[in-house]
């Protein structure tokens, strides 16, 4: 097959498809990288207010000894609220509920649900499920919004784009160019990177550019988690009862501050 | 009576016993359930699988094949495919992806073993509560209280006793409901199918 016929083959596809790859352009610095990234930003929390998707989901955890794939679905909402439901063959592997304020990780194998307020979440790191973290990914700001002004650094020749979250936490973001579009974040703690995360392959699908996969990585305790997406949808109406998780009868219920949160013998 | 008469008579009796047990069992679906599993050898067939939850439904296919006594393969295809081999008491279950192999004791879990694949209905009832409803159902509710699912229901063909439809309510709020193809049955299906065989070197995790 000729060049040119490889490449009608290829549009052809992604129209079926309906999914546009992204192609990268040279990378912005300073003042007009700065810009960009804010007006990224602002064109984002316009564009996608929620979203819906079927995704793959890949597990890994030091604590859980082992690696593991299941199929799941979510549906998130602005600015903070997410349901994540993973499953395999006929059992569901956990439901990950977050409104913004509190969070909810239901394990129907362990019968029991941990909970806690939002700031409580990375106690949950051995088993990286992390509602809020997750849904912050979604909307393009990782980690959580800015509490300070953004900043251009500079790592290993290349423009970033960081700022400061509450608790003294640095986000370092890198992004790639025309469109703007986040490539890799990572969560740093004095001089330690305590977390990863890494944007994969965007593609355009229904006007929005969005990543293939998203792969959330916690050096320290090994923890991975990735999302790879298919049937993603923007801007349905999400009813919010499906933010606020009601328990099955007869599950315990632990806080995530109790020290045997999971369980004797579990992840 | 003349022999002839006699031999007559006598069909007639066995045609009226076989039409009646089979009007009866027609009305009855323990009866048909309880038939199809007592004259099966081995079994086989697909499914199609649809996942209701709090976010809606999703669709996965795959395959199911049974051998008397309680040998059950189940294969999940398509994107996170998975195996689940069940030899009587013992589960396998196993991800390409996963790396390993988890192996469980179904009774430990409160599951019961084989979802309605055993060798009677007698038999199923040492787990389950068994309820018809009406002439094509059949309601399933787990003996334990430990049972990840709090009802199956299964609703039968009528001309073979097989399921055609296998609904599992889940004590967490899903369901998941298998549309069963036609199942071929008695066709032998070898013994290798049922034995815990995975890649060399994986490891087995037990629960």
């Amino acid at each position: 097959m000729s060049v040119s016929r490889s490449l009608v083959a290829l549009a052809a596809a992604c129209a079926v498809l309906g999914a546009v790859p992204y192609a990268h352009a040279a990378r912005l610095s300073g003042d007009a990288l700065l810009a960009a990234v804010q007006k990224a930003r602002v064109e984002r929390r316009a564009q996608v207010a929620t979203v819906e998707a079927d995704v793959v989901i890949g597990l890994a955890s030091k604590a859980w000894g082992g690696a593991g794939t299941c199929q799941g679905r979510l549906a998130a909402a602005r600015p903070g609220s997410l349901r994540l439901l993973g499953y395999v063959a006929i059992a569901t592997v956990f439901d990950a509920t977050t409104d913004g304020d509190r969070f909810w990780l239901y394990l129907p194998t362990m019968d029991r649900v941990i909970t806690g307020a939002a700031a409580e979440e990375s106690l949950l790191i051995a088993l990286p499920v992390l509602p809020g973290e997750i849904v912050s990914a979604l909307f393009g700001e990782p980690y959580g919004a800015p509490e300070s002004g953004l900043r251009v650094i500079e790592v290993d020749g290349t423009s970033w784009v960081a700022w400061d979250l509450a608790g003294g936490h640095e986000v370092r973001a890198r992004y790639g160019a025309n469109p703007t579009l986040l490539e890799r974040a990572e969560l740093w703690e004095g001089g330690r990177r305590i977390a990863r995360l890494d944007y994969h392959d965007y593609r355009r699908r229904r006007g929005v550019w969005w990543p293939t996969r998203l792969d959330f990585d916690w050096p320290e305790e090994e923890g991975h988690l990735s999302l790879t997406f298919d049937q993603v949808r923007f801007g349905g109406v999400i009813d919010p009862k499906l933010f606020h998780f009601e328990t099955p009868e007869g599950v315990v219920v632990v806080r995530a501050s109790d020290p045997d949160r999971f369980g004797e013998g579990a992840p | 009576m003349s022999p002839r008469a006699a031999g007559w008579t006598g069909m007639g009796l066995v045609l009226a016993l076989a039409l009646s047990s089979a009007a009866g069992a027609a009305g009855d679906p323990r009866a048909q359930l309880d038939r199809a599993l007592r004259t099966t050898r081995d079994a086989g067939t697909t499914f199609r699988q649809v996942r209701t939850d709090a976010l809606g439904t999703t669709e996965t296919s795959g395959r199911l094949e049974y051998r008397k006594p309680r040998q059950v393969r189940l294969e999940w295809l398509g994107v996170a495919a998975a195996t689940a081999i069940v030899r009587g008491d013992t589960v396998w279950f196993y991800q390409p992806s996963q790396k390993s192999i988890l192996k469980s004791s179904a009774a430990a879990g409160g599951a019961p073993p084989a979802l309605f694949l055993d060798e009677s209905v007698a038999v199923l009832e040492r787990t389950y509560r068994v309820e018809a409803r009406g002439a094509e159902t059949l309601v399933l509710t787990p003996r334990t209280e430990r049972s990840p699912w709090s009802r199956v229901t299964l609703t039968l063909d009528l001309q073979t006793g097989w399921p055609r439809r296998l609904v599992l309510a889940a004590t967490d709020g899903s369901s998941t409901r298998l549309d069963f193809g036609r199942f071929r049955v008695n066709r032998g299906i070898a013994a290798a199918r049922f034995a815990p065989r995975f890649p060399p070197g994986t490891p087995v995790i037990d629960l």
